[in-house]
């Protein structure tokens, strides 16, 4: 094999966190290497060090057989190696033209230029309207606007983040076409995706990462889906059942309980057509914690707003303890018991520049409990703040100061004693241990058993399988936007799990 | 951030101010404290100077409600000198087609009409804000002139007095004549009025749940999404507020001080209710002090250049430069270890500004 690019021990760690170790790879030209891993298995590291977002600890890179020194992405561009970002980087107001233009010498955006632009949309069959603004696009057309923008630039390395993530399904097809016709033309293509059935369609060998580490380099016609799935969730027996002991001793018989959420047949389709949550079925019962498992963005936390009514479904219906909640307001919902522990606490579950107790009231200020005399009680919202940061142990034990004074863990146990408290027939948790130590994690298990065991139906969401496992009774994989299996946390293997979490629905059934 | 902080950050931008502006004195030839002490006793401790102060800082008050109420949900509301055109222009409409009804309907009322001419005024760039998304930076400064040739349109024209010398309208009826707190003085009760606003705005922003809300959503809007407030309807509220708030402020230099409708009666007020506004770090509570000071220094820059010579355009540098350093106290960065002063010198003026920590978009 030609080795057109080769790299070598590349190492890049984050204080203690080794995002990148000892990763080594041999690629020539004219082919396509589909990248796969978890969250927060190193695709997106290895990436940015490639195109010079990041400086590697050690190691070396070498193009055509020269150690190169990929400062900045200017550098990148300069040695041939270029990216599109899972977010596209285009001016809206401008034309294609001008934004692939833009930033070059004048002399080089002459008629000449905008002939070859030209030129390169027929040599690659891309359909690009150059009459319109950018804004004005549809995204399949952006995404081929900013792979023109690369091309333009003569890239012979290509790597595209998740490209297809973005793409309505009817785009797919012919994103994917473009891409073939790139590699033919003897670019190498890095294709960082989570899709088994698109890494067979379009990739000649698959490189599996795990923790940073690169677990196998693979040819992709003679690799089973089953033998990715398995390197990538790091189990080798992978017939053997997950060994996640199930601290919930007394398992819930979920044939006599109540229901306390039946989603039916929920769709999500965002203006550009996208389909974000595609016919969605699932039923909680009362004391129950089902699990929601994925690979990030394919779906659960669009399923956790359209529940809880920040967003509303396209179609479908949402049936609370039996009663229809489909078109309540959030704060409807709210007043019904639904308790909502949201992914990004800071930005959403929190006000930091409000004080720890005004944290606890602001999600229902009018409820009876924090008004007295038609009029909000500081006295009643301090009282009930002073009792939960007791109960919860929050520090520091003061309720006056502000939420930003406290750390990451603290304000998570604010965000949860307040849902918590709220939750009367269901608590809606998203990662809810993103970010904590191990006692805060279980510490904040504990709190969730502890609510579903008084007779709360909880929807525990998260991309920690190792978390989901743990705490769940049934666990549902989600993958583009489906339901892709319910399973038994307690008779299924990670290779199942892996599966369900990668692949179409039809290849799974 | 704290908002203790930030008071004292701003005391410390005024003394900053003041201090540059004292150089200036110097620099011209004068003695500062001299000048200073002429400025601060004629506006306060004068009984003619205070009534002057006192006129001038009921509109300031009420205009910088006008700027503190949107921007506590994180509309900024520049167009409050619109909005006391528009509301002046209504309420004295008002005053001159009833002018029969006794005194204690017709203010009333006279405050009423204002108060929807400045909402109806705020209300267009208000929906373009919430639902469509324009900047309402823009349009609301831009409106500004709209009105301002609007009034000057109708006291040049439909409203004009007749055998007037000067585009002005017919007198309303003495029985809408605000009282005179301070006998003899021009002093009228706008400012009390303009007082009790601010308290009930304080009240309403702490105690009440909608006020609270209005609160979250200049806060965090998206954690006020996840708490079920309707941003788009609160940025509507918010601004029709501060749109009544000011054009209040045009009734009252209406029926308060000139008694009739002048073109340009507004000598900039809608621009001082945004420096009362961050003076008083947009606590309505605050408001009224802030409007005082700012209220003394241009009542007595005038007495300050008769008695001292200082050129009065010192004042109006002064009152930039109290923009500049409040402006600068307000971005700075959050460290509060670091000595205040130096702070506000290297982070505020010359260092990166982390706007956006304002607001925890």
């Amino acid at each position: 094999m030609e080795e057109f690019l080769k790299v070598t021990g590349v190492g890049k760690a984050f204080g203690s966190v080794r995002a990148l170790n000892d990763v080594n790879l041999l690629a020539s030209k004219g082919e396509c290497i589909a990248i796969l891993g978890e969250n927060g298995a190193g695709k997106t590291t290895l990436a940015s060090v490639l195109i010079g977002l990041y400086q590697p600890d050690s190691g070396q890179i070498l193009l055509d057989g020269v150690q190169i020194s990929v400062t900045s992405p200017a550098a990148a561009i300069e040695y041939g190696i270029g990216m599109i970002h899972q977010h596209f980087s285009l001016v809206g107001a401008m034309t294609a033209e001008d934004n692939i233009l833009i930033g070059l010498p004048r002399e080089k955006r002459g008629p000449a230029a905008r002939a070859r632009i030209r030129q390169l949309c027929d040599d690659f069959d891309f359909t690009v309207d150059f009459n319109v603004p950018v804004a004005n696009m549809a995204v399949g057309m952006k995404q081929r606007v900013e792979i023109l923008k690369a091309l333009f630039r003569d890239v012979s390395i290509l790597i595209l983040d998740e490209p297809t993530s973005v793409l309505a399904p009817t785009e797919v097809a012919p994103f994917l076409q473009g891409v073939r016709k790139l590699v033919a033309t003897g670019c190498l293509v890095f294709f960082i995706s989570h899709k088994l059935d698109e890494i067979r369609e379009i990739a000649d060998r698959v490189m599996i990462m795990r923790h940073g580490r690169v677990e196998g380099i693979l040819p992709v016609a003679s690799t089973p889906m089953a033998q990715m799935s398995a390197l990538m969730m790091g189990q080798v027996d992978a017939d053997q059942p997950a060994e996640k002991p199930n601290t919930n001793e007394m398992r819930l018989d979920t044939t006599r309980a109540a229901k306390a959420l039946v989603v039916s047949d929920v769709s999500l389709t965002t203006s550009s057509g996208a389909e974000i949550l595609k016919e969605v079925d699932l039923t909680l019962h009362a004391g129950e914690i089902l699990g929601v498992a994925g690979i990030d963005g394919n779906g659960q936390t669009e399923l956790s707003e359209v529940i809880t009514g920040l967003k509303r479904q396209t179609s479908g219906t949402i049936l609370l303890g039996g009663k229809e909640i489909s078109g309540s307001s959030i704060a409807a919902r709210i007043a019904e018991g639904i308790g909502f522990v949201p992914e990004d606490r800071h930005a959403e579950g929190l006000v930091l520049s409000l004080s720890v107790e005004e944290n606890f009231a602001f999600r229902s200020i009018g409820e009876r409990k924090f008004m007295s005399g038609g009029m909000i009680s500081r006295r009643a919202i301090g009282k009930i703040a002073e009792d939960a940061v007791k109960a919860y142990d929050i520090r520091p034990s003061n309720p006056k100061l502000n939420a930003s004074a406290l750390s990451g863990g603290n304000q998570q146990k604010i965000v949860l004693a307040r849902e918590v408290a709220r939750a009367r027939n269901l608590l809606v948790v998203v990662q809810p241990t993103k970010g904590l130590d191990v006692g805060a994690t279980q510490f904040v298990q504990d709190q969730i058993r502890a609510v579903a065991q008084s007779g709360v139906g909880v929807l525990y969401i998260s991309t920690e399988l190792d978390h989901v496992l743990e705490i769940s009774d049934r666990v549902a994989v989600m993958a583009f936007g489906r339901i892709t299996g319910v399973v038994n946390p307690q008779n299924t293997t990670l290779q199942n799990i892996g599966l369900l979490m990668t692949a179409s629905p039809e290849e799974v059934i | 951030m704290n908002s203790l902080i930030m008071q004292r950050r701003v005391a410390v931008a005024l003394l900053l101010a003041l201090t540059v502006g004292g150089f200036l004195i110097l620099f011209d030839g004068h003695n500062p404290f001299a000048a200073y002490k002429v400025l601060f006793f004629e506006s306060f401790l004068n009984y003619w100077g205070f009534s002057n102060t006192l006129v001038k800082a009921s509109p300031m008050l009420l205009a910088g409600l006008a700027v503190i109420i949107p921007m506590r949900a994180g509309v900024f509301n520049i167009g409050g000198e619109g909005q006391i055109y528009i509301g002046g222009l209504f309420g004295a409409v008002f005053a001159l087609a009833a002018p029969d009804l006794p005194a204690a309907l017709g203010v009333p009322l006279i405050f009423l009409a204002a108060a929807i001419g400045g909402a109806l005024w705020a209300a267009i760039p208000a929906y373009l804000k919430a639902y469509r998304g324009t900047n309402e930076v823009i349009v609301t400064l831009l409106m500004n002139f709209v009105a301002i040739h609007i009034v000057s349109y109708a006291v040049a024209g439909p409203l004009l007095a007749e055998g007037a010398p000067y585009p002005y309208s017919n007198e309303v009826a003495e029985a809408y004549r605000l009282p005179i707190v301070m006998p003899r003085s021009d002093a009228h009760a706008g400012f009390v009025f303009g007082l009790s606003m601010a308290l009930i705005l304080y009240f309403w922003l702490r105690f009440t749940p909608s006020g609270f809300q209005l609160d979250l959503v200049g806060r965090n809007a998206r954690a006020a999404a996840y708490a079920g407030v309707d941003q788009k309807k609160t940025i509507i509220r918010a601004m029709l507020i501060g749109g009544s708030l000011a054009g209040m402020a045009g009734a009252i230099e209406v029926i308060g001080l000139k008694y009739r409708l002048f073109h340009l009666f507004s000598d900039g007020y809608g621009y001082d209710g945004i420096v009362v506004a961050f003076l008083a770090a947009l606590n309505p509570i605050v408001a009224p002090l802030t409007a005082l000071f700012l209220a003394g220094l241009s009542a007595g820059a005038g007495t300050m250049q008769r008695a001292i010579g200082v050129d009065s355009s010192v004042i109006e540098v002064v009152e930039g430069l109290v923009v500049v350093f409040v402006a600068a106290a307000l971005v700075a960065p959050r460290n509060s270890s670091k000595p205040i002063l130096k702070n506000l010198l290297i982070g505020g003026l010359f260092g990166r500004q982390k706007h956006s920590k304002k607001k925890e978009a």
